[in-house]
């Protein structure tokens, strides 16, 4: 009575999963319930602080939790039942994985005693996400629910972070257990229970000496930057060498675009003087990056003159996909600061000569009057650059990378390694509860937008003032132009029919703008910012508009496409 | 002709649960090696089990679903050593029908492969054998005109010849980072 010890609550198994969830910081999640999971949804509405977003699906919910990770950096959670539920985080948890981002989904499972058993709503989700999480447990009885929670959320952000899948049988849910905090700051007991490592090859003085040394040096940037936080640090190491910089998809915004170190993005629609340039290197410095196939091209005529120092996280990297003659395996921020510290100063002025002779004008190649450079420049204008862009996946991705200026760290969010169709507008849900009180843009195609359009809903009940741009061409346009370059213009199964988007945004109650010609671009992007809640604006571009150059599927970056080929060429 | 691809033996040492396995195994089915023989027993320290099996492969391609392998929870330890560095036993139990007529022929064969008898009865005979690959092949072989009624073979299990060759490691483990807060 009025003990002085920590006073010690029975609570059940989803009263205390709230508890761990609010000792984790969580703030909001994103999910949709069901049979498995709702024990848990009883027990939430104790816990105000525990805000929820009900998606339209559980596609959605993953792809916000994931948005919000990006965004803060701190993990996000989307909650599913089970079954069908779970099955439909699938995409959003793969997307998480290939760009290491820190979710932890919250699965409801059929009770104990029906596993095994094709129980109603019975799926083996471990199994399904297994190969597409960093890590998945089911919590087997209540004593395991503290201790299988932390860990989960200690694996999703430490290291190099990813997406980590709790599974809990409903009847966990309901057993009943003291709820023991965690004392004062203690951390979470981080048992790492995983192998060492081979030292990768060559040393830091190795590497500080072919920096020195190299007359052609490159920094390639990887969203480890972002998520080790090095901006800092990068930028001085880039400017004591004189270094110029290429950000690739993940790693654009980690580096100041205008900075005049900057070259912008490499690879398979990378500008001919990014790409010239790795051909012309003769030291490669990639940090926090993992020479994935769209950056590098044909492996084997990738910056063949060059010799490579890979600085990451995580060892596995060092060596995957490229010879490395030094693999530095550390935080992003203390190697850039220890290089940046060890080099010595100089400007490299000829080699960035060298580069400047190499650029080509590319305003031809966005053509006609709403052209995507026009749009994105506008959009940059209105928001004054302050806003975080989320960009689907396909042509307008591509535009959307390489033609906004980007200067805030960490202001342009897209799914990169696994190129999800429909991440954009429920990824942006996600920012918007990181950054709120910023405008967030979510720019999707007709096509990528037709797959998630269903959480306007969402953003509508919950308040959520997420900017949609659909940039449509009437084709699922990046398939639509390998399709004219590669497969003899015929355009099988790409022509996409859209509804009527304005009267979409109509139904659903919220503001929505259609821009046909660029007079009207400035207007309709300022009212939609104006507007408090969520609106959409549609852009008609061009139909046939082609994201230039390409480096076609296996080619070699010093081979880049840089027109179409003409209308009668034959079937590839 | 290509070169024949090198025999590498891949040691895990893994914790001792059924989804640390399947992680495992998902790993190696994912990253689609030759994989032979694969054996899975306990492990050199309790709550361990060890799983060994031989890899035909391009050494690159093995060593990076090794280091898939190093990131897995779970995964205690992962070493490639090539298969010449390592003394590999497999295990084989067989049946065998004799006649009397026969029966001192083959154990000679038997007596040749040092194949030790289990069970007897008037017609068969329980037999084991242990020996790397090849030689319980040419046991095999050497059995065909007996009869051979049932089999049983396990996996390979390998030891390294020396300790050096035990770490696997060219250097000292680097420890995994520590996440920076955000
Ligand atoms: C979920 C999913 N399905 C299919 C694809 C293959 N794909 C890549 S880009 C693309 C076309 C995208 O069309 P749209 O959304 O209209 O954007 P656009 O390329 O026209 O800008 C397709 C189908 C994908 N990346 N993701």
């Amino acid at each position: 009575m009025g003990g002085i010890g920590p006073v010690h609550e029975t609570l059940s198994g989803a009263q205390i999963l709230c508890r761990l969830l609010e000792e984790q910081g969580v703030e909001v999640m994103f999910g949709y319930p069901g049979g498995a999971i709702m024990p848990l949804y009883h027990a939430l509405p104790e816990r105000p602080g525990l805000r929820h977003i009900l998606t339209r699906h559980e596609q959605a919910a993953a792809h916000a939790a994931d948005g919000y990770a990006r965004a803060s950096g701190r993990p996000g959670v989307c909650i599913a039942t089970s079954g069908p539920g779970a099955t439909n985080l699938v995409t959003g948890l793969a997307t998480a994985q290939m760009d290491s981002s820190p979710v932890v989904a919250i699965t409801g499972q059929v009770a104990r005693a029906f596993i095994g058993r094709d129980a109603f709503q019975e799926t083996d989700v471990i199994g399904i996400t297994l190969p597409i999480t960093k890590h998945s447990v089911v919590v087997e009885d209540i004593t395991e629910l503290g201790p299988k929670v932390r860990e989960a959320f200690h694996i999703a952000t430490e290291g190099r972070p990813g997406p980590v899948l709790v599974d809990v049988p409903k009847d966990v849910q309901n057993q009943k257990a003291e709820w023991v905090p965690l004392r004062g700051t203690a951390a979470v007991p981080a048992a790492d229970r995983r192998a060492g490592f081979e030292a990768p090859p060559g040393s830091f003085t190795e590497a500080v000496r072919l920096l020195d040394q190299a007359e052609r040096p490159l920094l390639i940037v990887g969203r480890g930057v972002i998520l080790g936080n090095a901006y800092a640090e990068v930028r001085a190491l880039a400017e004591k060498v004189g270094m110029p910089v290429i950000t690739t998809l993940l790693g654009i915004s980690a580096f100041p675009d205008g900075h005049p170190l900057h070259l912008g993005m490499p690879g398979m629609h990378g500008e001919v003087h990014v790409n010239r340039a790795i051909q012309q290197a003769d030291l490669l410095v990639a940090i926090g990056m993992r020479f994935d196939d769209r950056v590098t091209g044909n492996i084997a005529a990738f910056a063949p003159r060059a010799k490579v120092i890979h600085v990451d996280l995580d060892p596995a990297e060092i060596g995957k996909n490229v010879a490395v003659t030094v693999g530095l395996v550390g935080q992003a921020r203390d190697v850039a600061a220890r290089l940046a510290q060890a080099v010595r100063p100089r400007d490299c002025a000829a080699w960035r000569d060298e580069i400047s002779g190499f650029r080509r004008d590319r305003r031809d190649a966005y053509r006609g009057d709403m052209a995507p450079e026009t749009i994105l420049d506008r959009i940059h204008e209105v928001t004054g650059g302050d806003c975080t862009i989320v960009s689907d996946v396909g042509q307008h991705q591509m535009w959307v990378a390489k033609l906004y200026p980007y200067q805030q760290p960490n202001s342009h969010i897209t799914s990169g390694g696994l190129g999800t169709m429909g991440f954009a507008v429920p990824a942006a849900m996600g920012v918007h509860f990181a950054r709120p009180g910023k405008p967030v843009w979510a720019i999707s195609g007709d096509g990528g937008f037709q797959m998630n359009m269903q959480e306007i809903a969402t953003m509508v009940q919950e308040g959520i003032p997420v900017k949609m741009a659909i940039f449509n061409n009437g084709y699922l346009g990046m398939v639509r132009q390998w399709q004219q370059f590669f497969h003899g213009r015929r355009y099988s199964a790409t022509p996409i029919w859209s509804p009527d988007y304005v009267k979409l945004a109509e139904a659903y109650g919220i503001a929505g703008y259609r821009v046909q010609h660029s007079g009207q671009i400035e207007a309709a992007v300022a009212q939609a910012l104006r507007e408090p809640g969520p609106a959409l604006v549609e852009f008609l571009i061009e139909q046939e508009a082609n994201v230039f150059p390409m480096i076609p599927p296996g080619g070699s970056l010093s081979e880049p496409i840089e027109s179409a080929p003409p209308a009668a060429a034959p079937v590839a | 002709m290509s070169q024949p691809l090198p025999t590498l033996v891949l040691t895990v040492a893994l914790d001792d649960d059924l989804l640390t396995l399947n992680r495992v195994v998902g790993i190696m089915r994912r990253h689609n090696l030759a994989v032979g023989g694969l054996a899975v027993g306990p492990g050199p320290k309790g709550g361990q089990s060890r799983l060994t099996c031989t890899v035909a492969s391009d050494p690159g391609a093995v060593d990076r679903m090794a280091n898939a392998l190093r990131k897995t929870v779970g995964v205690r330890d992962v070493t490639t050593l090539p298969e010449s560095a390592c003394t590999t036993r497999e295990h084989l139990l067989l049946r065998l029908r004799h006649g009397p007529s026969r029966l001192s022929a083959l154990l000679d064969v038997l007596a040749l492969y040092e194949a030790r008898i289990l069970e007897e009865t008037p017609e068969e005979l329980v037999v084991e054998a242990t020996g790397a690959a090849p030689l319980l092949g040419s046991l095999l072989r050497a059995l065909e005109p007996y009869g051979v009624l049932a089999q049983v073979r396990g996996g390979a299990v390998v030891l390294p010849r020396t300790a050096v060759a035990a770490t696997g490691r060219d250097g000292p483990p680097v420890a995994l980072p520590a996440a920076i807060p955000a």
